[in-house]
């Protein structure tokens, strides 16, 4: 009830900002391009589009998962918003997830829109639904859900700036994570072999979340790995989550 | 959630391991056959370029890496490339003067994808877009001599390649001996072996080596 | 029990790249009775804000202990029954007046129709109904503070913490604020708020503790505090003749003053006083009034706060 207080106050306050509709138009303007550009294409069609749809979906929910998801906690602490609420009678853990579940659901929201629009193309170019394409989707938004939280974890204790810095850099690194245990299995000495793994299994494997391809080109993929992948987002997002608690916690609020 | 302080760390090392346990469980499946595909997700060049927002250079050499994973987990595995052509030619799209992509890939699609028509076609694209470099006529000029056996082909790309400024100085000697249309084998091992002395990998130069070798023997069959 | 235990409390925040120590508060002990209208008073930079963030969780203390109605600071039960109104409070500016209530009366876990009446109540003695439906973002500072203090009365609370609540008013609001304050007073509430701003804490604290640079050096009910020093003695007179004003001039602190008729002697202390009167009768002169004059809290301040600053 106090968790979902705050969650509403902060997807209000997410609807409000010029950000998010900057981005969403872009996004929504660069889908509606892709029908244009197919017009030039010969063959694959509804391929590109889905393609461009979900790439759209994909690097801009990550714009605004960034953006939105670095100021979370501290734009509270800077102006002094939190003060008032902390001393209400909730405890501090309740905040951070109240602040997280507020951006996921306006992520939903954006993704709604886009998903909609990308779904609504594709039934225009091939005259047949796919609903395939929502298992895609899905994955996108886990993939969000991490960046969010990863956005929100280092919102605890650093500046906006340096918090979009840090979350984008994982985020690129955690596309390439499988790509950097690659190199050290294969170039590597002991030690560097060793490190690689270890930042291999801390590092969010993005890669794991990536469905869009399988999607696409209608490959199959098994039940088993849908299943495992969708727990593996989930878990790093519980860790992300809990790890921002755990910081929040022990804050002082100068 | 009790005020005690311990129970956020619990779950926190309780989610860790959850994570390490399932993407171990996910490795354990293997490298997936999608897995690979996922690697080499192509789009078309002329959609990829404008959002690269001028990165193309930095983008061909991530996708050249990636085509050189693509190339050698398939290597080890199912030895089959579909994706090969595509990758090479989205590679040296985005940076058409980055010579290796040609060059390697064009040794990759011949002796290993069995597809000398991309393979042609990549390195008369490498050709066109650099009509200063010695390098990729030089290996058309081979591709011809060596395996077409099409020695007016492989004379014509030569004669190119020697007319350039920083040729090396055993193109005008085959350019010469080809004229003369004498010494095929001699001429195929100084070929493979003039690889051998420039290249600078080892799989290159094994590549280089078992050729050589398999000359060698064909000549001593011949006497 | 006590509203309020603070028992030997430190503070040390971690500063700048170095994170160098830096002490804020030392060994504060301080008890607060419930009912009780506390004035925690000091320079700005003394620490007044830190005691009141200690006292709410928002910092954790370096060593000591905070209590607040019997239970460590930050019980989430204990939250229920306690406001708080930061310094210079800031809210969600895209909210009304109206939903930011709302908001905080929902984290308080009050009902619907509990929060409506609530907030009606509240905006009505506060005189801020008529901004409730307009965002935060248009109200002047004086509005902020008003919503601040409806947001700490929103729950009804035993025991409310104000950290500088007069500053940002106008002299009426700063009035409105005070009248406020005796009202919770009279309610049996237990009030403890900080301020710089003495007139206002002298009329509606039971005690007062000031605090100098992070260390509580008085405390006390005012008038005790201040009665115990008398500075000087007013004595206003007419009908002296001039050369005995030159005679008694080592008596006085000042120079005497004219007020027309009149003339304003500062006597420099009881004795000076004992030594003059008498001569002033022998001349025959009009006494018209004799006032002692106290210390205010203005000057025990200043006599407290000049030797640390010096140092």
């Amino acid at each position: 009830m106090k968790v979902a207080a705050i969650a509403l106050n902060t997807f209000k306050e997410a609807v409000r900002d010029r950000i998010l509709y900057a981005i969403l138009v872009f996004a929504l303007v660069m889908l509606a391009g892709s029908t244009i550009l197919v017009t030039i294409s010969v063959g694959g069609e509804t391929k590109i589009i889905k393609d461009l749809g979900l790439a759209c979906m994909s690097i801009f929910g990550a714009l605004i998962a960034i953006f939105l998801g670095i100021g979370l906690v501290s734009k509270e602490i800077d102006k002094r918003t939190v003060y008032t609420i902390i001393s209400k009678p909730i405890d501090r853990y309740q905040f951070i997830l109240g602040k997280y579940l507020g951006l996921v659901l306006t992520l939903l929201a954006n993704v709604g829109v886009m998903a909609l629009g990308l779904i609504g193309l594709a039934y225009l170019g091939e005259g047949i639904s796919s609903p395939r394409l929502l298992l895609a989707v899905l994955f996108v938004f886990l993939e969000l859900m991490l960046v969010t939280a990863l956005a929100l974890l280092f919102s605890t204790f650093s500046s906006p700036a340096l918090s979009a810095i840090f979350t984008l850099c994982l985020y690129v690194a955690g596309h390439l994570s499988a790509d950097l245990r690659l190199f050290a299995a294969r170039f590597g000495g002991a030690a560097t072999k060793l490190s690689a793994e270890t930042l291999y299994f801390l590092l969010p494997n993005l890669s794991r979340l990536n469905f869009k391809d399988q999607t696409i080109r209608s490959l199959g993929t098994e039940g088993g790995t849908t299943a495992l992948s969708f727990s593996y987002a989930i878990f790093y997002i519980a860790l992300l989550v809990l790890a921002a608690m755990a910081i929040f916690e022990r804050r002082d609020f100068k | 959630m009790k005020r005690d302080g311990l129970t956020i760390p619990f779950l926190l090392v309780a989610s860790l391991l959850g994570a390490v346990l399932v993407a171990t469980r996910l490795d354990g499946r293997g490298p997936l056959a999608t897995a690979g595909e996922e690697s080499l997700y192509l789009p078309d060049a002329r959609y990829l370029k404008p959002i690269l927002l001028g990165f193309d250079g930095v983008a061909a050499d991530l996708l050249w890496i990636r085509t050189v994973q693509y190339f050698g987990t398939h290597l080890e595995t199912d030895r089959r490339f579909p994706q090969l052509a595509k990758a090479l030619d989205l590679t040296t799209s985005l940076d058409p003067h980055f010579l290796e992509p040609y060059r390697l890939g064009g040794l990759y699609l011949l002796y290993f994808a069995r597809q000398p028509e991309a393979a042609v076609s990549l390195l008369e694209k490498g050709a066109a877009a650099n009509p200063d470099r010695w390098e990729l006529p030089h290996d058309l000029g081979r591709y011809y001599y060596l395996e077409a056996r099409d020695y007016p082909r492989a004379l014509r790309w030569w004669e190119r390649a020697a007319k350039l400024p920083t040729r090396p100085e055993f193109l005008p000697r085959f350019v010469a001996r080809l004229y003369a249309q004498t010494g095929h084998a001699e001429m195929a091992i100084e070929l493979w072996s003039e690889l051998y002395r420039t290249a600078q990998n080892d799989f290159v130069r094994s590549l280089a080596l078992q050729e050589m070798n398999r000359l060698k023997a064909g000549q001593v069959q011949a006497r | 029990m006590f509203a309020i235990t603070i028992k030997d409390l430190c503070k040390e925040y971690r500063v700048g790249f170095l994170r160098k120590r830096v002490r804020v508060l030392s060994d504060l002990s301080l008890n607060v009775g419930e009912g009780e209208v506390f004035g925690y008073l000091g320079p700005n930079g003394a620490g007044k804000t830190t005691t009141l963030k200690l006292l709410m969780d928002l910092l954790r203390p370096t060593s000591g202990e905070v209590r607040i109605l019997g239970q460590p600071a930050g019980d989430v039960r204990t939250k229920q029954q306690v406001g708080f109104l930061p310094e210079q409070p800031n809210f969600y500016e895209y909210l009304t007046g109206r939903e930011l209530l709302s908001f905080y009366g929902q984290l308080l876990g009050l009902r619907r129709s509990d929060r409506r009446e609530r907030i009606a109540t509240l905006a009505r003695e506060l005189r801020i109904d008529a901004a409730l439906d307009l965002p935060l973002r248009k109200y002047s500072k004086g509005m902020l503070q008003r919503i601040g203090l409806a947001q700490a009365l929103l729950n009804d609370p035993k025991l409310i913490l104000l950290d500088e609540p007069m500053s940002g008013l106008d002299p009426i609001g700063r009035r409105e604020v005070r009248d406020l304050l005796l009202r919770l007073k009279s309610e049996g509430r237990t009030v403890f708020f900080s301020s710089h701003i003495i007139p206002d804490v002298e009329v509606v604290c039971d005690r007062v503790g000031i605090l100098v640079g992070g260390r509580l050096v008085a405390r006390g009910p005012l008038d005790e505090m201040l009665e115990a020093r008398i500075t000087s003695i007013e004595v206003t007179v007419s009908r002296v003749p001039p050369e005995l004003l030159e005679e008694l001039d080592h008596l006085f602190m000042t120079r005497p003053v004219t007020k027309g008729e009149r003339l304003l002697l500062t006597a420099k202390d009881e004795d000076a006083l004992a030594a003059l009167l008498p001569r002033l009768l022998e001349h025959k002169a009009v006494i018209h009034a004799i006032v002692p004059q106290r210390e205010s809290l203005e000057e025990y301040f200043i006599r407290h706060v000049q030797p640390r600053d010096a140092l």
